[in-house]
Order: structure tokens, then C-alpha cells, then sequence
């Protein structure tokens, strides 16, 4: 008998490790799920087709888009604002990082949504974000400012003469493009909400400026005229 | 009574055992190993299939230098030397394709493999190596010759606890295989070229070298776009403009995604150790740097389909347009991105 009293005592503690531990309810459920999309006025975003039109006229296409947000704040109703995320790689072609999920963020009632498309300057500082392979891959030259690349935009475009291709890279502090979007959001307790906001890639060639690939530049990284227009552009390309 | 007792105790042992046994891994006996990451490169890529460990990354040394894959006297070293960054000149296949090979450097990083990205996994490209291009293995003779081998059966054991190599099934022996050859590759790490030590401010280049690396990093030369520091490659297809007709090999990409926007794109190669690596571009059509520097300073296809757009930059579509001395100090650059201390680790060298 005292045998088996040993056993089953043994058989219970040397199996313990295996134990699940208790599951604590977790405050995951209450947060934003914030998700990006993509238009061209009136089109669906498509790769590598020419099927959209400039303010300026041209034809274009586009093969590559990626960027920064940064400092995505909820904006409360005496107009201070809500850190949520310090920055945020995007690459619009996959669908993983066009999903944020943002958690625990405190319940209550949002007048909006504030961000910057690139890095602020405290993160805008060359080898300061973690060395992933987009971080690297969006390196700034220090030689010609330092820090990251905000927006990395690339297609083609067609004039009367032909086909060419054109590299919207926008960088350096003086090129940050602040976004704000009013709506009422409310945060609830236990409840995850889905905040969708749309870029409107047109919007980068006008409004306040109409961008002319052939007068203002098509390559436009280094080109501080160029890329200032771009980013005074930017501050309306995102809508809910 | 006490014999009773002795027996029962016993049983609950073995019970004991085994019930616990089964969170252990097939690998866990193995000594995992934890690769350095250099300052400022990103995470690996590696498989949770086959991590690292000591043992494993030892066997695949052997292995990699071992005829004993082959029928016909190849190794991986074969076309992967050392003073060559582990590459070799130019391979020829069975239908008299050339290919330039790839350096076996900082291949934990790389997403895909192959000029057009055709395997996924360092294992898949591995794999390949079985076949007629390459060793033309005879799976009989190779389970016969590593059964006898007075030390492989001990080092399939201690990497991947494998008690007889007869026992296992041909796919089950190649997969422990590429899986030991390729936690070796990956531990072939390169990061202390002379680039790497001037961006850790320990040491200078030359006015020379420095003018070929403004070149590089600026508008200049706009090489930054795709071979950025600090492994020298974006890991993007892209297409630079080589050819205006595509055929066979020089389709790229296309051949894995069948999209006609892929074609003419090939992976960007890194360029750490290029001094070493020639003939360049995936056919090896160049034989210099100075040739592929004149390439892109004059002789890029414009009209390429799918060129990059990076390429097309205004007032220098046909071109950099670069001066002689420009370029001369552009290869001088290039050079300071040999890492002897990787070409004369003996961690990477032969064990026979």
C-alpha cells in the first residue's frame, strides 16, 4: 500500500512541468484594429498596370510602394493626443503590413486620428531603428542626410515621347508629412474596433501642387524642391 | 513483498520516462549553437526545422568538402572555393547554359536563392545538389559508403540522433544532409571588409576609395538602392537593363512566377567579396569590374522590358555618365568589400 501511496505522488510531481498554467483573461480584446487600403480616385490599386492618370496628364504606373508612419496618436477631444505606435513599416503590396493591431488602449471617446508619413526626427536617425530587413532596405545615405527613407513610391510614366520611370523617395526631417483625420472613434472596454483609413495615391501629384514628372523631376530623391512638393502634397492622401 | 515493491517502483519508472519524453525534440541531444549577428544586420533566416548546433554545423563542414556525396568526385567545394568567397569562375550545365555561381557569404539572409529565386529554403537549394548537373549521387552507394565510414555514423548520431544511417529511407538521408550542409553555410558570416570597419570608425579609406564610395552611396552612381550596406544586397529582383530579348535562363524571374513583369529580373547579388567573384552578372558575361562598371556608366538597355525604374534616372538613361577617374575610384570601392578575415577563417575551411 505504501508502495503505491509513493507512486501516485511521484507520478503527480514528476509530471507537473507539463502542466498548462492558468489562463488569465487578457486585455487584448480592447484596442484598434487599423487597417490601410489603397485607390486611385476612382480605381482599384494595381501593380505594374497603366491604368491611372496623373493631375498633370501623364499616364503612370506603379511597381513599388512603401513608407513610414510614424507617432499614430488618437486625437482626444481637447485636441491632445494619444501615442499608440511610434512608427510603422508599410509595404501597400502585402496584405500583413497594411494590418495593425493596436492593443490595450485606454476606452473611451476619440475625436480622430493623428500621424506623420515617414519618421519623426527622433527616429529618423541613421542605424537607430532594429535591422530588419525592411529597416535596411530603407537607409537614408548619410552622405546625403542620414536617417530613412519616409516613402519609396516607383512605376513609369508616359509622355508624347515614350515610357519612363519614375522614383518618388521622400526623406530628411524637413520632408515629414503630417496627417490628421477627424471622426468620432470610440474605444470600448472588451471590444476591438476596426478603424480603416484609404490613401488616395493620386493625391501625391496634386493638391497644393500639380506635379509634373517632366518639369519638376521624375527622380526625385536628393532634389529638395521636388521632394517638398511631394510632402506638402501628402498631407491629404489618407482619408477614412 | 519487497521484490513486489522493487517491480512496481521500476515500471513507474520507465512510465515515467517516457511520459515525459515526448516534448523532447529529435535534436535536443544536440548542442545548440548561437550564431553572432554582426552589429547591424538583421535577423537570420532560419528554419525552425533545423536549428543550429554545434554538432550538426560540424558534419555539414565535412560534408561540404567530402567527395563522398558524389559519383563523380565532386563536392560542394568543388565550385564553392574559398579564395574565391566560395564560388568558382562559371558553371556550365548538362546543356551548356553558363551560370555565374553565387558566393556562399551571408546566405542566412537571403529569403530566396538561385538568380531567379527559384528555391526558398537554403535546404531546397541544397537538395539540388543530388542531381545529374551537380553530384549525380547513387543513394545505394552513398548509404554503403557512409554506413562504413569510421566517422560519419558516430556524427549522424550526435547531430541528429541517428542510431544506423542504413535505416533511414534515401529522402530521410538527404534531408539530414542538406540540413547539416546547411547550418554550415549559414554560419559563413562576412563583416569585417574594410567598408564594415570604416563604418565602425576603425578605419579610412583612401581619397580614392572615398570618391568611388560617394559614388556608390549618392546620386552619383545610385548603387546604395540595391547593394546597401550592410549586406550589399536588397534581396529584390530587378531587371538593369542588360538585354532588350529575353530567352531561356535571361528570362529571370518570370520562370518561377510566369508573370511577364518578371521578366529579364534576376536577384540582386551581394556584393561583399565581388573582387573575388568574378565573372559578373548571372551569366558571368563580365569578366572585370571594370567591365560592369563601364556597363552601367554606358551601356544599360533603356528600352529593357521591365527595367528598373532606378535605372532610368533623367539625363542618365544610357548611362552614369561617370568620368574615367570616377571609375577607376568606383572599382577601387568595390575592392574594399573583400573580407579576409572570412577568406581566412579556418572555421570555414576544410577539416581533412
Amino acid at each position: 500500500m505504501f508502495v503505491l501511496v509513493c507512486a501516485c505522488i511521484i507520478l503527480c510531481i514528476s509530471c507537473k512541468k507539463e502542466k498548462q498554467p492558468d489562463i488569465a483573461p487578457t486585455p487584448d480584446v480592447q484596442g484598434i484594429e487599423l487597417s490601410v487600403s489603397y485607390k486611385v480616385d476612382a480605381d482599384i490599386f494595381m501593380t505594374n498596370h497603366f491604368m491611372y492618370k496623373t493631375q498633370a496628364g501623364y499616364d503612370y504606373s506603379i511597381t513599388k510602394m512603401v513608407y513610414y508612419l510614424s507617432q499614430i496618436s488618437l486625437i482626444k477631444a481637447d485636441s491632445s493626443l494619444y501615442l499608440l505606435k511610434d512608427y510603422h513599416y508599410v509595404d501597400a503590396v502585402t496584405s500583413q503590413t497594411n494590418q495593425l493591431t493596436l492593443k490595450n488602449i485606454h476606452a473611451g471617446n476619440y475625436i480622430g486620428l493623428k500621424f506623420n508619413i515617414g519618421l519623426d526626427s527622433l527616429h529618423n536617425v541613421s542605424d537607430t531603428l532594429p535591422a530588419t530587413a525592411e529597416n535596411i532596405n530603407m537607409k537614408w545615405p548619410v552622405m546625403m542626410g542620414g536617417g530613412y527613407h519616409f516613402l519609396k513610391l516607383e512605376g513609369y510614366y508616359k509622355d508624347t515621347s515614350g515610357s519612363y520611370g519614375y522614383n518618388i523617395h521622400l526623406g530628411t526631417n524637413s520632408c515629414l508629412t503630417p496627417v490628421k483625420l477627424y471622426k468620432s472613434i470610440t474605444i470600448s472596454t472588451n471590444t476591438k474596433t476596426p478603424v480603416s483609413i484609404v490613401m488616395n495615391i493620386n493625391e501625391w501629384f496634386r493638391n497644393p501642387h500639380v506635379f509634373d514628372f517632366n518639369v519638376d523631376g521624375s527622380y526625385i530623391m536628393g532634389n529638395a524642391a521636388a521632394m517638398k512638393k511631394i510632402a506638402e502634397n501628402g498631407i491629404d492622401v489618407f482619408s477614412f | 513483498m519487497i521484490k513486489k515493491s522493487i517491480l512496481i517502483l521500476f515500471i513507474l519508472g520507465i512510465i515515467i520516462n517516457n511520459s515525459c519524453r515526448k516534448d523532447k525534440a529529435e535534436s535536443d541531444h544536440a548542442t545548440p549553437y548561437i550564431l553572432k549577428i554582426p552589429k547591424g544586420f538583421p535577423q537570420p533566416v532560419i528554419p525552425a526545422e533545423n536549428p543550429l548546433t554545434v554538432e550538426g554545423i560540424q558534419l555539414g563542414r565535412m560534408l561540404y568538402y567530402d567527395p563522398i556525396l558524389s559519383s563523380n568526385g565532386k563536392s560542394c567545394s568543388t565550385c564553392h572555393k574559398n579564395d574565391r568567397s566560395y564560388s568558382t569562375p562559371l558553371f556550365t550545365t548538362k546543356t551548356g547554359e553558363k551560370i555565374s555561381v553565387p558566393p556562399h557569404v551571408n546566405l542566412a539572409w537571403n529569403p530566396t536563392y538561385n538568380w531567379d529565386g527559384s528555391e526558398s529554403t537554403l535546404e531546397h537549394l541544397c537538395l539540388g545538389d543530388f542531381g545529374p548537373d551537380f553530384f549525380n549521387t547513387n543513394m545505394s552507394d552513398l548509404v554503403y559508403k557512409l554506413t562504413n565510414h569510421p566517422q560519419y555514423p558516430h556524427f549522424f548520431n550526435v547531430a541528429f540522433n541517428v542510431i544506423d544511417i542504413s535505416q533511414l529511407t534515401y529522402d530521410e538521408l538527404q534531408l539530414k544532409i542538406v540540413y547539416a550542409i546547411s547550418q554550415f553555410i549559414r554560419t559563413m558570416i562576412s563583416s569585417e571588409s574594410k567598408l564594415d570597419k570604416v563604418m565602425k570608425h576603425e578605419a579610412n579609406f583612401t581619397p580614392e576609395e572615398w570618391d568611388g564610395f560617394q559614388t556608390f552611396e549618392t546620386e552619383r552612381g545610385d548603387c546604395f538602392h540595391c547593394h546597401g550596406h550592410p549586406l550589399l544586397t536588397s534581396n529584390t529582383f530587378n531587371n538593369n537593363g542588360l538585354d532588350t530579348v529575353h530567352e531561356g535562363r535571361n528570362l529571370g524571374r518570370y520562370l518561377v512566377t510566369k508573370s511577364h513583369h518578371d521578366v529579364g529580373k534576376f536577384s540582386a547579388p551581394t556584393l561583399r567579396n565581388i573582387e573575388l567573384t568574378a565573372p559578373y552578372m548571372h551569366d558571368g558575361r563580365f569578366k572585370t569590374l571594370e567591365e560592369v562598371v563601364e556597363f552601367y556608366n554606358s551601356g544599360v538597355h533603356w528600352n529593357s522590358p521591365n527595367i528598373d525604374p532606378l535605372m532610368t534616372k533623367p539625363a542618365k538613361e544610357y548611362g552614369l555618365k561617370l568620368t574615367p577617374t570616377q571609375k577607376t575610384n568606383l572599382v577601387k570601392f568595390l575592392k574594399t568589400l573583400t573580407d579576409t578575415s572570412f577568406i581566412n577563417n579556418s572555421a570555414f575551411k576544410s577539416p581533412f
